[in-house]
């Protein structure tokens, strides 16, 4: 019959767009997915949701039809089992048989699941929870294979499969219905996907806004058109740079490239030689560890903080910053000295500061015009080394010379003192070890490794020797590796992993397995992170360059006296210490600033070629002096003038501008400076300058420095909020009620005409009642309005619902009397509902959301059928 | 007007003396009465169909004329229509006009007559007039018949086809009354009794073929006639009904609404009209595939049409 056709068709309709289009589209989430992670689907997600899609469709409409599925289902199998022998078989020659016939296996079993998938929509009734739990399994099977659980799962797996899933559930029923009542209505499913996909938006919305920061960082990553994956060691920032990551996580993969970030002239020499002594670029220590995640952490409130942060981009260039306290925390005294270096900043961040051992100095500087293109940004800085650091002192070489400068220095430190003098404080905090049972094989090896040494020293060397020990063939044991691999028990230790079965990993994962032994020792350390430094220097001496690939992690060891020492026990990486290109000529060093002036322009003398300035900052030989407000002329007749990167003349200056003009004149670098006014005295009038830089409108702009609160955001500050922002939304629910009867009453009062007025009651009152619990079901309004409201509250409904009747169909005005009853009805109205139910059941009523939804909800058919009056 | 409906609220008044229980039953006849239609009435027996036809005739002075016939197997149109006598006086056959020439005639048991009987009668009331030989004889100007008939299923009827129920305006259901009622039917039913013998003549045969003018007036709104066409075509369109209603029952059905508003005292005619005679009108007249349909089809299609007309803002 023709009535049955069409519902059929209507339901297969609907199946495709409510069943089959949703799977089709959450499947190529969990294809797209599951290519990241199994290299034998080749990343063809998009051929593979078409195998999919098509096994999913074409067997929707083909069991529409009374087909056995057996039958059917085993004929395919059999279909594709010939195909794939025959192509094993037969198709070799030109064409890569292998592939093929995996692409093809590939292919039948998608299709095939599609079909499957097909057939049960198609005549299973609970087949959906089957597919949507299958689909959710799956899904958290991908996020535990494929990576951590970040912004990324969420979005585009774990969201899409937990909607999909409880969407199924609601609509496929619908659709099964429709198979016994013959009735469907587009317009429910329709409603249940709004319903779904505004669900949907308002969770991803709450995602967002609770995981905001993360996400502008993703989407910053992915618009800087870099590599997506992780660097663990490094952290990209929003223009591109990079700097040392705040946290070290244990990954299972690292990322590695070859860019150039910065380089850095080193002033140290080996003693008596004329060779260079490279030192590890230090830029953070992490002297946390987080057991859970194994994550190696900064910790604010570390005891004895010699860490020095200055943040570079703050600090106005030539200004210099001294925090010497840090070398007093550094807790040292013995073979210490200061070495200078300079950094010249391509693609490090220009927040980033990088200085080996304790630093505790930082002045920036320009660049020279010439490398400006190069280099943006540079800094000159100052440490207290030990004489015992260098990276020779803990590179693992072969090498004879090095092995034998290395035994030297070991000598030395067994000459170190006991910790018995070490503040209590300090000692307790650098040997605290995770107490978490999974780290307590790092504790037994460490106390096998530590038996029988005394010094110190013998015990750090006895885990660089087990890291270095061979088996039995003469292989290394250890070696590195930047995809050691996952363990695969969930809730391992990866560290664990790394050091008793994979054996293979990189820097992270060597410094951290080889702090927690130090750390069961009882000997003080930490980890550093920064860059590791090899001299391939033949030219240029002292003259290092960094490579993204050399972002390093290593341990730093406290002994007594000597203070905090590099070492480094990660197994040949040889790839970073080989240059992935020759060493370009350094940046010209520029000459040490004597006089640095800057301030507001007063006047240009261009004859004379002298100009004053309302000077506030004025640095005289590394001494400063902020605040000083003084009137100081310049000499720049031979003063090379800047304007960003142009050069520009002495008339192009203009009076109000901000400038800073420096002299490297050191016939000018001898006079007292002990106040403002003594060295003003004895400098020259007109003082001649070598350059002066106009500062541009942003440059001028005196960045506040962002309270870069390190916040790390704890979960119970987004539990508060998401309970806040939840009972806020619960209340605001239960509250809706109440307010759109507000919203109707307030229609009444606005209401033109008495016709309107009467409209507005009417909507009103239909609605007050309703929540009540007075519903007008299927019957016509003045039956409603005699037989329930009437008695119920006695309060002339009757009379009313008759107006508005005759407002509504009789076109003919209401009298005077008629249309003063509607004028003043509404207060009657409400005055007499209120004295029928106290406060308390009224409220209780007016929570009640399940009328409030029937209300909006026109009167389901079946529904009606039950009352015949 | 108020006279109107003083007489018409009389009428009513007046019945409820004798019919105890049945407001909506009254109401309904009445309407057909105003609109000009006839009603058939379906019960079991002794469910007060008589008594109501009898008091409604009662009811109605100024010459009415009221005729009951029972309808019988073997009654024979001629018995209804009247028939040719030969008058001795004239030398002539002269027409005796049968039962038929009333103002009211209750058709009593009409499914017990034979189908020839039940058609006579139904054309009579079609066309308003009886034709014998070659001779037209036109009925009395009110001319209301009620027609009773026990349930169908019941044994020794002649059911009516669906072209001749079509005929009928109404079609009402008795049903038993509540304990209640019942009650107090059996406590005074010498009273009820008295009251069908005294009543009184509360309305006149000219007063209700001026109230059946006054039906012509009564205004419906586009929105109730588009409401009544759509009911109508569903029920054409209905999976559960095979034989839907024909235009005439939606011409009936306004008829029916005009004078279902007079009846009210108002001169429009509004929802609740439509939702209180809509099935009466419409549901003998169509054929259901079965029994759950019957309960059900109608019913849905009404209210579905009522939700669109209380929905609907129309100023």
């Amino acid at each position: 019959m023709e009535f049955g056709n069409n519902i059929k068709l209507k339901r297969f309709a609907a199946q495709f767009i409510f069943l089959a289009v949703p799977t089709i589209f959450v499947a190529a989430f969990l294809l797209w997915r599951a290519n990241a992670y199994f290299s034998i689907l080749r990343d063809q997600w998009v051929e593979q949701l078409i195998y999919y899609s098509a096994g999913l469709v074409i067997a929707l409409i083909f069991y529409i039809k009374r087909f056995r599925f057996l039958t059917t289902f085993s004929l395919l199998i059999l279909l594709f089992f010939v195909a794939y022998k025959f192509l094993d078989n037969i198709a070799v020659g030109e064409f890569d048989a292998f592939f093929i016939s995996k692409q093809f296996l590939v292919f039948a079993i998608l299709f095939s699941f599609g079909w499957i998938c097909g057939w049960g929509f198609q005549r299973l009734r609970y087949f959906p929870i089957l597919l949507s739990s299958l689909f959710f399994l799956l899904g958290i099977y991908l996020i535990s294979k494929t990576g951590e659980f970040n912004l990324n799962t969420i979005f585009f797996i774990l969201l899409p499969i937990t909607f999909y899933g409880i969407y199924l559930l609601f609509s496929s029923n619908e659709i099964y219905k429709s198979k016994q009542s013959n009735f469907l209505s587009y317009r429910n499913l329709i409603k249940r996907l709004f319903f779904f996909l505004l669900l949907m938006g308002v969770v991803s919305t709450a995602v967002i806004a609770v995981m905001y920061d993360e996400i502008v960082e993703k989407i910053e990553n992915y618009g800087g058109g870099e590599s997506n994956e992780d660097n663990s060691m490094l952290k990209k920032n929003k223009d591109g740079s990079v700097s040392n990551q705040e946290q070290l996580k244990i990954n299972e993969n690292n990322n590695r490239t070859n860019k150039l970030v910065f380089c850095a002239f080193i002033d140290n020499m080996l003693e008596d030689m004329d060779i260079p002594n490279p030192l590890y670029m230090n830029s953070y220590y992490f002297t946390k560890f987080d057991t859970l995640t194994e994550t190696f952490e900064r910790d604010k409130n570390v005891p004895f903080n010699d860490e020095f942060t200055p943040d570079p981009s703050q600090i106005p260039l030539f200004s210099i910053e001294t925090q010497r306290n840090k070398i007093d925390s550094g807790l040292s005294n013995k073979n210490r000295k200061e070495v200078e270096i300079e950094v010249y900043k391509k693609n490090l961040a220009k927040d980033a500061f990088l200085a080996p051992s304790t630093a505790f100095e930082i002045q920036p500087i320009t660049v020279e015009k010439d490398y400006q293109a190069e280099f943006k940004y540079a800094y000159r800085a100052k440490s207290y080394v030990s004489d015992l650091n260098s990276a020779y002192f803990i590179y693992n070489s072969d090498n004879e010379y090095i092995q034998q400068f290395q035994e030297q220095r070991f000598a030395e430190l067994r000459r170190a003192k006991s910790y018995k003098n070490v503040p209590e404080r300090f000692l307790n905090y650098y040997t605290h070890f995770p107490s978490a049972k999974k780290f307590s094989n790092f504790k037994s090896l460490a106390d096998s490794l530590a038996k029988g040494k005394k010094h110190t020293i013998d015990k750090v060397l006895a885990i660089r020797n087990y890291f270095q020990q061979k088996n039995a063939l003469g292989e290394a044991v250890y070696s590195y590796s930047d995809n050691p691999g996952i363990p695969g028990l969930p809730g391992a230790s990866k560290l664990s992993t790394f050091m008793f079965q994979e054996k293979k990993g990189w820097c992270t994962y060597y410094a951290g397995s080889t702090l927690l032994m130090l750390r069961a020792m009882n000997i003080p350390s930490r980890i550093s992170v920064g860059f590791l430094t090899v001299d391939r220097s033949d030219n240029n001496k002292g003259w290092y360059w960094f490579y993204e690939d050399q972002a390093h992690a290593w341990v730093q060891v406290y002994f007594p006296e000597y203070g905090w020492l590099d070492f480094d026990f990660t197994i040949g990486n040889e790839e970073a210490e080989q240059s992935p290109e020759p060493d370009r000529t350094p940046p010209l060093q520029p000459p040490k600033p004597v006089l640095v002036v800057s301030g507001e322009l007063q006047t240009i003398d261009t004859i004379e070629n002298v100009i004053r300035l309302k000077s506030n900052h004025l640095i005289y030989n590394k001494k400063e002096f902020k605040d000083i407000n003084k009137k100081i002329s310049l000499n720049v007749a031979s003063t090379k003038i800047w304007k960003d990167s142009l050069q520009i003349t002495i008339a192009q200056l203009k009076k109000g501008d901000t400038v800073m003009s420096v002299s490297y004149d050191p016939k000018i670098s001898f006079y007292p400076s002990s106040t403002i006014e003594k060295l003003l005295a004895k400098l020259p009038k007109n003082i001649p300058m070598d350059e002066l830089y106009v500062k541009t409108e942003n440059q001028k702009e005196i960045t506040t420095p962002e309270e870069k609160t390190e916040e790390l955001k704890s979960w119970t500050y987004y539990i508060i909020w998401s309970i806040v922002a939840l009972l806020l939304l619960i209340i605001f629910i239960l509250s809706l009620p109440y307010l759109t009867f507000k919203l109707f009453a307030a229609r009444i009062k606005k209401a033109k005409s008495e016709e309107e007025r009467a409209y507005r009651i009417f909507r009103a009152s239909s609605f007050y009642l309703n929540q009540l619990g007075y519903s007008r079901k299927s019957q016509s309004f003045l039956q409603f309005a005699k037989q329930q409201v009437v008695p119920a509250f006695n309060n002339q409904y009757d009379t009313f619902a008759k107006y508005y009747l005759k407002i509504k169909y009789a076109k003919q005005n209401l009298n005077q009397e008629e249309q003063a009853f509607i004028h003043d009805y509404w207060s009657i109205f409400y005055k007499e509902s209120k004295k029928k139910f106290d406060k308390k059941t009224s409220f209780k009523k007016f929570l009640n959301l399940n009328k409030y939804v029937q209300y909006f909800y026109l009167p389901k058919l079946e529904e009606a059928n039950g009352r015949t009056t | 007007m108020e006279e109107q409906h003083n007489a018409i609220g009389r009428l009513i008044a007046n019945m409820q003396t004798v019919i105890k229980g049945k407001p909506e039953q009254i109401k309904h006849v009445i309407t057909c009465l105003l609109a000009g239609g006839h009603v058939l009435m379906e019960d079991n027996p002794g469910t007060g169909k008589t008594v109501l036809a009898k008091t409604l005739a009662a009811s109605i002075g100024g010459g009415a004329s009221f005729k009951r016939v029972q309808f019988t197997p073997d009654l024979l149109p001629m018995d209804l229509l009247g028939s040719y006598i030969f008058d001795e006086k004239n030398v002539d056959f002269t027409f005796k006009k049968g039962p038929l020439f009333c103002n009211i005639l209750l058709a009593d048991e009409i499914n017990r007559a034979s189908p020839k009987v039940q058609s006579a009668l139904l054309e009579a009331m079609a066309e308003h007039q009886i034709t014998m030989g070659d001779t037209t004889f036109p009925l009395e100007k009110l001319f209301f018949s009620i027609a009773t008939q026990n349930p169908i299923e019941m044994e020794g009827t002649y059911p009516l086809p669906s072209a001749q129920l079509d005929r009928f305006f109404m079609k009402i259901y008795f049903g038993y009354v509540n304990e209640e009622t019942e009650l107090d039917i059996y406590t005074n039913y010498q009273n009820i009794h008295n009251n069908l013998t005294g009543l009184n003549q509360v309305i006149s045969l000219d007063e209700i073929v001026q109230l059946q003018k006054e039906a012509h007036q009564v205004v419906v709104h586009e929105e109730i006639i588009k409401s009544v066409s759509n009911i109508v075509r569903a029920t054409r369109n209905n999976a559960g009904i095979s034989l839907g209603g024909s235009p005439r029952s939606g011409i009936a059905l306004l008829k029916c609404l005009r004078a279902y508003a007079l009846i009210d005292n108002r001169t429009y005619v509004i929802e609740d009209d439509l939702k209180d005679i809509a099935f009466a009108v419409l549901d003998h007249r169509l054929i259901y595939k079965n029994k759950e349909a019957r309960k059900e089809s109608l019913t849905q299609i009404i209210n579905t049409e009522m939700t669109r007309l209380t929905q609907l803002k129309l100023f």
